[in-house]
């Protein structure tokens, strides 16, 4: 069964696809800049059902390509866990 | 060598003489521009301000074949649509200044997100050199990237380098030569699929016909681009002409239109981008064998715990106050010597007249020393704070508080100007440039003086040393811990009252643990501990001319120098005036008029309240934080706390104010100025009457 969660209630180490960006347009629009855009592949490393650090599968060294949203904003983001 | 040998002299870039020339400095945060621009300039810099916002801007010169380049050094931007301050002023400067070159550095170990810019840049016809920075930290990745294979997918001159240690640099000159003297374009590196493709030809093409001088600016392609984006800025700049409002128009039908077949129309660009990175990246990047678990992870899993983050948070912060003040220490000693006695006693030797001697030792010898002894300290606190900025210890920090400052309605980010403060809070009131939303930078700016600063520390230590005995480390500590929770709840109120609006928070690249460079470190170092020589050489210079002159004359004219020897003779001065007028506003607290007008001169600068403090009571810096000087005479504790705490909260010193008003103007400065006051003014009453209620 698919689980679709805001981001931080995702836990440490899984893999989640971004569904969609609950937020104006000009925020959904940086967030895709950066790489979160539905259909993205994440793996989220550390919450703290706060803040949120991301890496993305698909970069060709995803261990420095990591992301630290904060809690605001991750909320916005829906994620189905993998 | 002979000149005519060398091919980088063509003609055109000697043509370029005379003109003026700039090349701009650009990149995604944290991929080592500045390092870059201080090798590119030698160091030499010189600062400005942004046009419209007064946002610091950092220029420098370099020679190349006998033409001067102005290097501009832009804050990171991640791509073309700007969400900070930092972030407008960057792509204002490449879009609307077009500068000659754009250097677009790139971090080898990450790039994905530098050739999302790069590619951003080339869409907008930018002609650029790209940086492969980094290509050391890349290796230990075991990755490695084919810098002529890239030259070749972007037509566009690239080098690699490692900024910190100085390599690549002659590279990277002769590509910026290069450039200059043939400029290359690739506007249409990405394919957006045949439906926008086919929208962004018509769009183009109808602007070309209506607006010859606009596309004749920008890439016609890039125009229609941006406004099937929903860019503001273009969409402005194509309304304000003849026809504009059609063609915009014609944007927002095409838009509609292919919402149907293809969706979003941003996010499907955007996504087209991305699309197009992952292909150059899988052409140009090699993976030498699989990382699976870093040092960077393991010591994640430690520092960013979500138990033991918070306290090993704590005991950095802590390590990071006593390196200042333990390593600095012999340096303050010998600084304190060569003012206080050294110099101090060499101009009284001089056969001066009374006045003018007096003006120099006792004024701004005694003045500027008793400021400059911090330097130090300053100095060496900065220096821990950019090694752990560049570890990477920092960025963990902002996450580690997001979750506690989110309650306040603060971004975790706002710790950082906070932090910075602890050292001296000019330089804190600009860390917090970097918080994306207007409203929570606003608020971090204003709150970031109650950080105790270093400047501040003297006088909670000759109080404390003077009244509290073995406690004194805890009422100074007690100090520092006032000043966090009193920002946090000012933030708060700010949020509620001033700066409404939704937390939206933070997102920040989160660069894998680094080992610090000595260049990089020395040059933050520097550029922080800057801005408190300019403030001791400037400010608080002119501050103790003024204290002086207070001092000496009084509503019955020119009292001599003598009055600074003879407190009663000094009761008659100005200085004495103001401190008997402020006695009478602060009565409830119960501080004599000699403290009341060291507060008088501490909104110059905190630093100066010692100083003036040790004038007024006639005695050395020494006797007044001994347990039978004056103070302890002048004071009770609950008197004492409540007037430290004053110093601590009450207006930011002449250059915070100075730096309120470049970030945020006037009005702002002017309200920090009146809050702080009220703050203060609450705070030491409360201390007073409960204190007195206790004692009871």
């Amino acid at each position: 069964m698919k689980r679709v969660v805001p981001l931080p209630l995702a836990s440490d180490g899984a893999l989640v696809r971004v569904i969609g960006v609950d937020c104006g347009a000009g925020l959904a629009f940086r967030l895709a800049e950066l790489g979160i855009y539905p259909g993205a592949i994440l793996r989220v490393i550390a919450s703290r059902r706060g803040p949120v650090i991301i890496e993305f599968l698909s970069s060709s060294n995803p261990h420095s390509n990591r992301l630290m949203i904060g809690f605001g904003i991750a909320m916005k983001i829906l994620v189905e866990v993998m | 060598m002979d000149c005519s040998a060398c091919s980088l002299c063509s003609p055109r870039i000697e043509s370029l003489a005379g003109r003026r020339v700039v090349v701009a400095i650009a990149g995604t945060p944290n991929v080592g521009k500045s390092v870059i621009f201080n090798l590119l300039t030698g160091g030499r810099a010189w600062i400005g301000n942004w046009p419209g916002v007064t946002v610091e801007k950092k220029v420098g010169r370099l020679r190349l074949d006998d033409v001067e380049l102005e290097v501009v050094d832009l804050p990171g931007i991640y791509g073309l649509t700007a969400f900070s301050v930092d972030e407008l002023i960057a792509r204002n400067f490449i879009v609307e200044e077009r500068p000659d070159v754009v250097v677009c550095i790139v971090n080898a170990a990450n790039m994905e997100r530098g050739l999302y810019l790069a590619i951003s840049l080339l869409e907008l016809g930018v002609n650029m050199v790209i940086d492969v920075n980094m290509v050391d930290v890349a290796k230990n990745h075991r990755i490695e990237v084919n810098c002529k294979k890239l030259e070749e997918l972007l037509r566009t001159p690239v080098v690699a380098s490692i900024a910190v240690r100085g390599e690549g640099v002659d590279d990277l000159k002769k590509a910026i030569a290069q450039a200059l003297s043939e400029k290359r374009r690739f506007i249409d590196i990405v394919d957006y699929g045949p439906e926008v493709e086919q929208a962004i030809k018509k769009l183009s093409s109808e602007l070309e016909a209506q607006m010859p001088d606009l596309c004749q600016a920008y890439p016609s392609r890039w125009l229609a681009l941006k406004m099937l984006e929903g860019d503001r800025d273009v969409i402005e700049k194509v309304k304000r002409l003849n026809g504009g409002s059609e063609i915009v128009k014609a944007a927002e039908e095409l838009k509609s239109e292919l919402a149907k077949s293809i969706g979003d129309v941003e996010l499907h660009i955007t996504k087209c981008k991305h699309l197009k990175v992952s292909e150059l990246v899988q052409q140009v990047v090699k993976r030498i064998a699989q990382v699976k678990v870093t040092l960077s992870d393991l010591l994640d899993i430690v520092l960013t715990h979500r138990i033991m983050g918070i306290p090993i948070a704590l005991s950095i912060i802590y390590l990071l106050f006593r390196f200042a003040f333990e390593v600095s220490a012999p340096i303050v000693d010998a600084l304190d010597v060569f003012f206080g006695s050294y110099l101090h006693d060499l101009v009284a030797s001089l056969s001066l007249p009374n006045w003018l001697s007096s003006l120099l030792a006792d004024g701004i010898i005694a003045g500027v020393g008793a400021v400059m002894v911090f330097l130090p300290v300053i100095a060496f606190f900065f220096l821990g704070f950019a090694i752990l900025e560049d570890v990477g210890y920092m960025a963990r920090i902002s996450f580690l508080v997001d979750r506690v400052f989110s309650r306040f309605k603060l971004p975790g980010k706002a710790i950082i100007p906070l932090i910075v403060g602890f050292g001296c809070n000019v330089p804190g009131v600009m860390a917090a440039r970097p918080i994306e939303d207007e409203n929570e930078r606003k608020t971090a700016a204003l709150i970031a003086p109650l950080a105790s600063c270093s400047a501040r520390l003297p006088v909670y230590l000759v109080i404390g040393g003077a009244l509290f005995g073995a406690y004194a480390g805890s009422a100074v500590l007690f100090m520092y811990v006032l000043g966090l929770v009193l920002a946090l709840l000012m933030g708060l109120m700010f949020r509620a009252l001033l700066f409404k609006g939704p937390s939206i928070g933070f997102i920040v690249e989160l660069p894998p643990y680094l080992k610090p460079e000595a260049k990089s470190i020395i040059i933050k170092t520097w550029e922080r501990t800057k801005r408190f020589l300019i403030k001791a050489g400037t400010v608080i210079l002119l501050a103790m001319i003024i204290v002086w002159v207070l001092s000496v004359t009084g509503p019955s004219g020119y009292l001599g120098p003598q009055a600074l020897e003879d407190p009663m003779l000094l009761e008659e001065s100005w200085v004495g005036v103001i401190g008997h007028g402020l006695s009478h506003v602060f009565a409830p607290m119960g501080w004599d008029w000699r403290s009341c007008s060291a507060l008088f001169f501490g909104f110059i600068a905190k630093e100066v309240v010692v100083g003036a403090m040790a004038m007024l009571y006639g005695v050395s810096e020494e006797a007044l934080s001994s347990p039978q000087g004056p103070l302890a005479m002048a004071f009770t504790p609950i008197t004492a706390l409540a007037y430290m705490a004053f110093v601590l909260i009450y207006v930011p010193c002449l250059a915070t104010l100075a730096v309120i008003r470049s970030e945020l103007g006037w009005r702002y400065a002017l309200m920090a100025m009146a809050y702080e006051v009220c703050l203060a003014y609450v705070v030491a009453l409360a201390i007073t009457g409960l204190g007195a209620f206790i004692v009871r």
